[in-house]
């Protein structure tokens, strides 16, 4: 593990040299070893596909300090992934036909791909709620629009680069709309503010925009 | 209830305080006090915390009416501010009574200025926060005509406070950084064109300033992972032109850093304006310290250096309204 200060209130810490299954489950270990160590003046971890950035507060912690005690930690096994998430989705997205002919398939050939992936969620970012899916398939990995829309309506499912999305608030995005879903991925009133964690499992199950008003995502309990 | 009624709102106000640093790792912005200095004087000079909720505003104040009872505020930034029409000083606790409006104007310096209530703004919490990301609603919006803002009652005994507003650091157009572990990504005169270059701020908000200069290359094949940053990063999208990252920034970002603002000096990259000017100036991590110790000292000088204000303002007293009509 790689250690480095990002600033003078943020160590970097990098566990793998690529993003991928191993180097989430390796990002979920560290992850679990530091939150359950809670070293003084640490104020946040933020996990992504191949680091940590553990911020903390800078007036009042040693750096150098933090540093070896976070060198000397072990990371903490992470049990299997526990929950699968399947999400209905109606797949009428604006830029649907435009990614199809794009990647030369047919709208329902793109439609069964990203349908029929298995995905797992990596980390959280961009926005509160918003999961980083990893498991798109190759044939659906399609460069960003070159001019971002500035508004992408929240339970849009999007695909951009190699990766597949829910965004969870309206907000601008430079990715493809595929389809929508209807779920709450955040809520700050919540217990769990939210829906989705790092590690958990994710399926889209097409629907019908007539079944969408009483379609809820389902959580099923992993053996 | 006692109350701020917002008549008129800035151009962008919100809801500030010290932020929801610990909900970074589910995608909320961390948020809080673009201009922590400006900040914590404006609290203490009513006697708050240093890190209770204060209006933030952009270019200009708002336009606030008192209702139901009174209240203490004082007023951080380089503007000029009226009660009912009568000027009142900045940087000094002030009595307002019911069916007061205060009223703040445009910012004769820096982006950002503060309004602090005595007892600090007593809007829900959210996620442990008052703080206002506009852009994705946690913690409210920016301010609007109608809202109301709830605080506590004022405790008459209350001495008000002043400050030498000559005594108060001003924003400098030179910001101190570190230089970023991506740093290796770029082309290797990337840092030199950066503090050696004046950058402009093309425009900005609280969640980053795009700066424009010669543009800064990545090293060809470079690929960086999105990774967790930080506020003062120096990111480098295509173009080659930097985004200085603000309080209101995202958690996790995918373009590479070239460098990061130290924590002493984000209060001064904050402050730039549109059109304005910075210049960096690399540093390394025992200067970093160094300059944050000195400003928490400033601070601590600031603080002993409040008197409590004996005289009475003019809006404060029926009778010297009158004598001044």
């Amino acid at each position: 593990m790689n250690v480095t200060p990002l600033g003078d209130a943020a160590l970097l810490l990098t566990v793998a040299a690529a993003p991928g299954l191993v180097a989430s489950a390796a990002v979920f270990a560290m992850d679990a070893a530091l939150r359950a160590a809670a070293l003084p003046g640490v104020v946040a971890i933020v996990p992504a596909y191949t680091t940590l950035l553990v911020h903390f507060a800078p007036l009042t912690t040693d750096a150098d300090a933090l540093i070896a005690a976070i060198r000397a930690l072990v990371p903490l096994p992470t049990p299997p992934p526990q929950r699968r998430w399947h999400v209905p989705i109606v797949y009428d997205g604006v830029d649907l036909a435009a990614v199809a002919a794009q990647l030369g398939l047919t709208p329902a050939r793109v439609v069964a791909l990203h349908a029929g992936a298995a995905y797992a969620v990596a980390c959280l970012g961009f926005a509160p709620g918003f999961a980083y899916l990893t498991g798109l398939p190759p044939e659906l990995h399609v460069p960003r629009r070159a001019t971002p829309r500035p508004q992408i309506p929240a339970g849009s499912v999007i695909v951009g680069g190699q990766q597949t999305a829910i965004m969870p608030t309206t907000l601008p995005s430079g990715w493809h709309v595929l389809g929508r879903a209807r779920l709450t991925l955040f809520a700050a009133t919540r217990a769990a503010p939210s829906l989705l964690l790092p590690g958990d499992q994710l399926r889209f199950l097409p629907i019908t925009a007539a079944e969408l008003a009483d379609s809820v995502p389902r959580c099923e309990v992993l053996p | 209830m006692t109350h701020l009624l917002v008549e008129q709102p800035g151009p962008a106000t919100t809801v500030q305080d010290a932020g929801r640093l610990a909900w970074q790792h589910v995608g909320v912005a961390p948020g809080g006090f673009a201009d922590p200095l400006l900040a914590a004087l404006a609290n203490a000079l009513v006697a708050n915390a240093p890190d209770a909720a204060v209006l933030e505003w952009t270019q200009a104040g708002d336009v606030l009416r008192v209702v139901g009872g009174s209240v203490r505020v004082a007023i951080a930034g380089w503007t000029d501010a009226q009660v009912d029409g009568v000027p009142v000083p900045t940087f000094r606790g002030l009595r307002l009574h019911d069916g007061q409006t205060l009223t703040v104007g445009p910012l004769r310096l820096g982006r950002h200025g503060v309004l602090a209530v005595a007892g600090g703004l007593q809007t829900p919490l959210v996620l442990g926060s008052r703080a206002t990301h506009a852009r994705t609603g946690v913690g409210g919006q920016r301010l609007a005509a109608g809202n109301v803002l709830p605080v506590l009652p004022v405790d008459p005994a209350t001495a008000d406070r002043v400050l030498a507003e000559s005594l108060v650091p001003r924003p400098q157009p030179v910001v101190r950084v570190l230089a970023a572990p991506q740093h290796t990504l770029f082309t290797a005169d990337a840092l030199a064109l950066l503090v050696a270059e004046p950058w402009q701020v093309l425009a900005g908000d609280r969640m980053g300033l795009r700066l424009q200069g010669p543009p800064l290359r990545l090293l060809p094949g470079a690929e960086p992972v999105s990774e967790g940053v930080v506020t003062g990063a120096l990111q480098v999208p295509p173009s080659g032109q930097p985004i200085a990252l603000g309080p209101d920034r995202q958690t996790i970002g995918g373009y590479a850093k070239l460098a990061v603002g130290i924590t002493a000096d984000l209060r001064h990259l904050a402050q730039r304006t549109d059109g304005a000017t910075v210049r960096f100036v690399q540093v390394d991590a025992t200067a970093a310290r160094g300059a944050l110790q000195q400003a928490q000292a400033e601070l601590g000088a600031l603080l002993a250096a409040m008197r409590t204000a004996h005289d009475v303002l003019p809006h404060e007293s029926p009778r010297l309204l009158h004598l001044l009509s």
